[in-house]
């Protein structure tokens, strides 16, 4: 250690970026507690254990008796979204530690979370303090695509694997297709990336549009970072289809007031509204059902993703469509209502989208590391490249480093079967059973649970 | 005029001697010192483990960093001081600085392949011309005037930010731009460190010559500067010319280092431009050296607090979730019970504790004024300018 510390002195003092890597390579898994463990053995010793203890990677051979995952959520404490990373974070490690197969050589799985506050200033130093001070062996979440673009460079210095289990930017895939070593410890386990969900609407319209009878749409998309692929996707493919476009909007980010921006739907003679919304969802949609306006609503609509969100919005969700990973009421493979129960039976709620990605990625991750029998994050990134996982959302397969989107989730459109690789989102409708809301599944068929309501005032 | 630089020329020279400087100059270059050897010492065998526990972080690699990126607030701090502590114009928006300077030199370096070394020198002057903007229209509005238009600046950027999110990335801001020196933990801390200083060096010593007198004179008493036939608008624009280009130099660094990056929310955004505000009074408003201070404690103390692993009984949560709510209640109380600032009162203190405080000929910290002298502070001076404003604005002169 101490000879570490001086040899990273001339190391950081060249100013040599290479040097710099290769150092904090060494020293990832330098932390307090080992400091003052080393410090007791002896100068010497220590010396020793700093030359043994290298390599590229930074993780010691083998699977470590306690293995430590790595948390970023948004606020756990209060945000949906938030908990429900932690909360099936906890629920995997849980799983591991109950199972004698997975990383059976480890005698603990722990879970580290931290709050990013949705800052990337706060993520990365949080990512920091899971990789620096407490030696995470790999580290999952982040639900803003803001934070998780600060985190491409210090998870490329770490070197430490991270699967996003949130944020839908296609920029961080874009970045390890073009520089691949660097970046490779990216992987995306969900949702879709930002593209591929624009496209996905529009593969959901061609699918179900006549059943739904919406020939004519009005494309609404606020205006946010995170909508630009959407609607770039959105404007490739939507011109394939036998759907007219009677307008489209990308409105101000920050809006409350829709009556004008309805207005325009109404006057445009659209069937429905295609949204693609989340910061701007709840105004939108609580006046599109007070109002009762003439046209139907569908798209993405990130907070009609909560399962709690019938209660928040007093039921003005009803009827409204919106894509999503998984509902509780979707059975997409064996492991999704066993998951769903456990969640519910541990936290008393359902889980969020991001729950059941995370879910996925930490027992992905699990299942490699002990197939291969080491954390070690270089070999794990291969083993994931290679890695077909049925988790509860679907198929956890990568996309190779030629792709555009290395890394990230496979996306796969289909209408009547399971896809044998990817993911196939759902689309989902708000329905009222017994005065309650459910997320009631309209696609795929293999997973549909209701058919599709018009509202009745349209 | 020469006798008097000869005498200030003097003056500079005696205090680069260490042994006999003030007292409180000692513990200043003793900190110094601390943090030049902080890298060194934290490889020694045992020291290195206490030394390691004093930092804001539980590994000495994030320490390093932590300590780097509080260094780059504390330049921020020095920033805003340079201007808003001796004029008294009260900057609500010095992001846009931090902002013009840190997102032009990534924009160089990414955009167009400068060298960050060159394109920094590009933020450092765009920044430069922000602070013309600003400082032209602070000859024609003033006090709470001139705030609004500084809260105003950087909300207008942000605007023009996401309205152009091709170019600038919208609220998520742009990716890393090549660093200056890598990734190393050492090599970072150094280059913040270096640059720490150089700031430092060159607002001390222009705040303690002339040119500080006169702008402490701007805060004290516009239409005594005037009448003694100094330009004030000159001195206005070369303040505000003078804190844009060292923000933006500041900012413009701190984007290409690893622990920061060109995000309207690390730059620009109103918890920042707050907080440079709150780190300089804390510290001590008009004194480089309290901003200095104020600036690093403001920017650590979330770090030490994140580093409590207590909690608290009755509401159950650990003292680490709430750090920003404790960081801001601690600075609220500290704030309270040292209007004047930290430093100030530190002086003070340490001049009753060593039986000088008869000494009022001494220079003080805030540039040839003591408090005692003038029996208020800046911030006081400040709110009493402020007051006249809004009298003025609400026909209160006729109480």
């Amino acid at each position: 250690m101490v000879n570490d510390g001086s040899t990273s002195g001339a190391g950081g003092a060249n100013g040599s970026k290479e040097i710099g890597d290769e150092y904090n390579g060494n020293k990832s898994k330098l932390n307090r507690r080992r400091f003052i463990q080393a410090a007791g053995v002896g100068a010497a010793a220590t010396g020793l254990a700093g030359c043994l203890g290298g390599g590229p990677g930074g993780s010691s051979e083998g699977i470590p008796s306690e293995v430590t995952l790595g948390v970023l959520a948004p606020a756990p404490e209060n945000n949906p979204i938030g908990a429900a990373i932690a909360n099936s974070a906890e629920l995997a490690a849980q799983k591991i530690n109950n199972s004698g197969d997975v990383l059976g050589d480890a005698d603990n799985v722990s879970v580290s979370i931290k709050n990013t506050e949705e800052s990337p200033s706060t993520g990365r130093q949080r990512y920091r303090e899971l990789t620096l001070d407490e030696g995470a062996h790999m580290t999952t979440g982040v639900f803003t695509s803001e934070v998780l673009l600060q985190l491409m460079d210090p998870i490329a210095q770490q070197k430490t694997v991270h699967m996003t289990t949130g944020a839908a930017s296609p920029k961080a895939s874009n970045q390890v297709n073009e520089n691949y070593d660097k970046y490779k410890y990216h992987f995306r386990s969900g949702p879709i990336n930002g593209y591929h969900l624009g496209q996905n609407m529009v593969d959901f319209l061609e699918a179900k549009g006549d059943d739904l009878g919406w020939e004519s749409v009005a494309i609404l998309v606020e205006n946010y970072e995170w909508t630009n692929p959407v609607q770039q996707a959105i404007e490739d493919h939507i011109g394939d289809l036998d759907v007219e476009v009677a307008m489209e909007e990308r409105y101000a980010s920050g809006t409350q007031n829709f009556g004008p921006i309805y207005d325009s739907v109404e006057d445009s003679g659209a069937d429905a509204a295609f949204v693609a919304m989340a910061h701007t969802g709840t105004p939108a949609i609580v006046q599109w059902a007070q109002d009762q306006r003439p046209f139907e609503f569908g798209g993405i609509h990130v907070l009609s993703q909560l399962p709690a969100y019938y209660g928040m919005t007093n039921g003005a969700c009803r009827f409204t469509v919106t894509q999503n990973t998984a509902t509780p009421q979707s059975d997409l493979t064996d492991k999704t209502l066993p998951y769903v129960e456990d969640y519910n039976s541990a936290y008393d709620s359902f889980p969020v989208y991001t729950g059941y990605i995370t879910y996925d990625a930490i027992m992905q991750w699990a299942n490699v590391a002990t197939e291969l029998g080491t954390v070690n994050s270089d070999e794990v990134v291969t083993g994931l490249e290679e890695s077909s996982f049925t988790g509860t959302a679907g198929s956890l397969d990568y996309y190779g480093k030629d792709h555009e989107f290395a890394h990230d989730i496979k996306y796969n459109f289909s209408t009547d079967s399971s896809p044998e690789e990817g993911v196939n989102p759902v689309f989902q409708q708000w329905q009222e059973t017994d005065g309650s809301g459910t997320q009631e599944v309209l696609h795929p068929s293999y997973v549909s649970s209701a058919d599709y309501q018009a509202p009745p005032w349209v | 005029m020469t006798d008097n630089s000869k005498s200030r020329l003097r003056l500079l020279l005696g205090q680069l001697n260490p042994l006999g400087l003030p007292l409180r100059q000692k513990i200043g270059v003793f900190g110094l010192a601390f943090l030049i050897a902080l890298p060194l010492l934290v490889s020694l065998p045992v020291v290195g483990q206490f030394v390691v526990m004093i930092l804001p972080a539980s590994s000495w690699e994030l320490g390093l960093y932590n300590v780097a990126a509080a260094l780059f607030f504390a330049m921020f701090a020095m920033s805003w001081d340079a201007v808003s502590g001796y004029t008294g114009e009260i900057s609500f928006g010095h992001g846009l600085f931090f902002a013009v300077g840190g997102y032009t030199s990534a924009m160089l370096n990414m955009g167009h392949g400068l060298s960050p070394w060159v394109s920094v020198l590009g933020g450092v002057l765009l920044a430069a011309v922000a602070g013309v903007m600003i400082g032209v229209p602070a000859l024609r509005v003033e006090g709470p005037y001139l705030s609004l238009v500084t809260l105003v600046a950087p909300l207008i950027l942000l605007q023009l930010f996401i309205f152009m999110s091709d170019i600038f990335g919208g609220e998520q801001g742009l990716s890393n731009p090549e660093n200056l020196v890598g990734l190393g933990f050492v090599s970072n801390y150094f280059l913040a460190l270096g640059l720490f200083v150089a700031v430092f060096a060159l607002l001390w010593a222009l705040t303690r010559s002339n040119t500080g007198s006169i702008l402490t004179a701007i805060r004290e008493d516009e239409d005594a500067v005037s009448a003694a036939g100094l330009s004030k608008a000159k001195f206005k624009i070369f303040a505000f010319v003078l804190s844009g280009a060292i923000g933006g130099l500041a900012g413009a660094v701190y984007v290409h280092t690893p622990v920061g990056s060109p995000t309207p929310s690390e730059l620009m955004s109103v918890i920042v431009n707050v907080e440079v505000i709150i780190a300089a009074v804390l510290g001590g408003m008009g004194t480089i050296v309290g901003a200095a201070v104020g600036g690093l404690f403001v920017a650590m103390l979330p770090d030490y607090l994140n580093l409590v692993e207590f909690t608290v009984p009755v509401i159950g949560k650990s003292i680490s979730e709430m750090s920003f709510f404790l960081f801001a209640i601690v600075t609220l109380f500290l704030l309270n019970i040292f209007p004047g600032g930290v430093l100030r009162w530190g002086i003070a203190l340490g001049r009753r504790a060593t039986g000088r405080d008869g000494g009022k000929e001494g220079m003080a910290a805030d540039g040839g004024q003591s408090p005692e002298d003038t029996g208020t502070n800046p911030v006081a001076q400040t709110m009493e300018r402020y007051q006249e404003y809004y009298d003025n604005m609400f026909g209160g002169d006729d109480e």
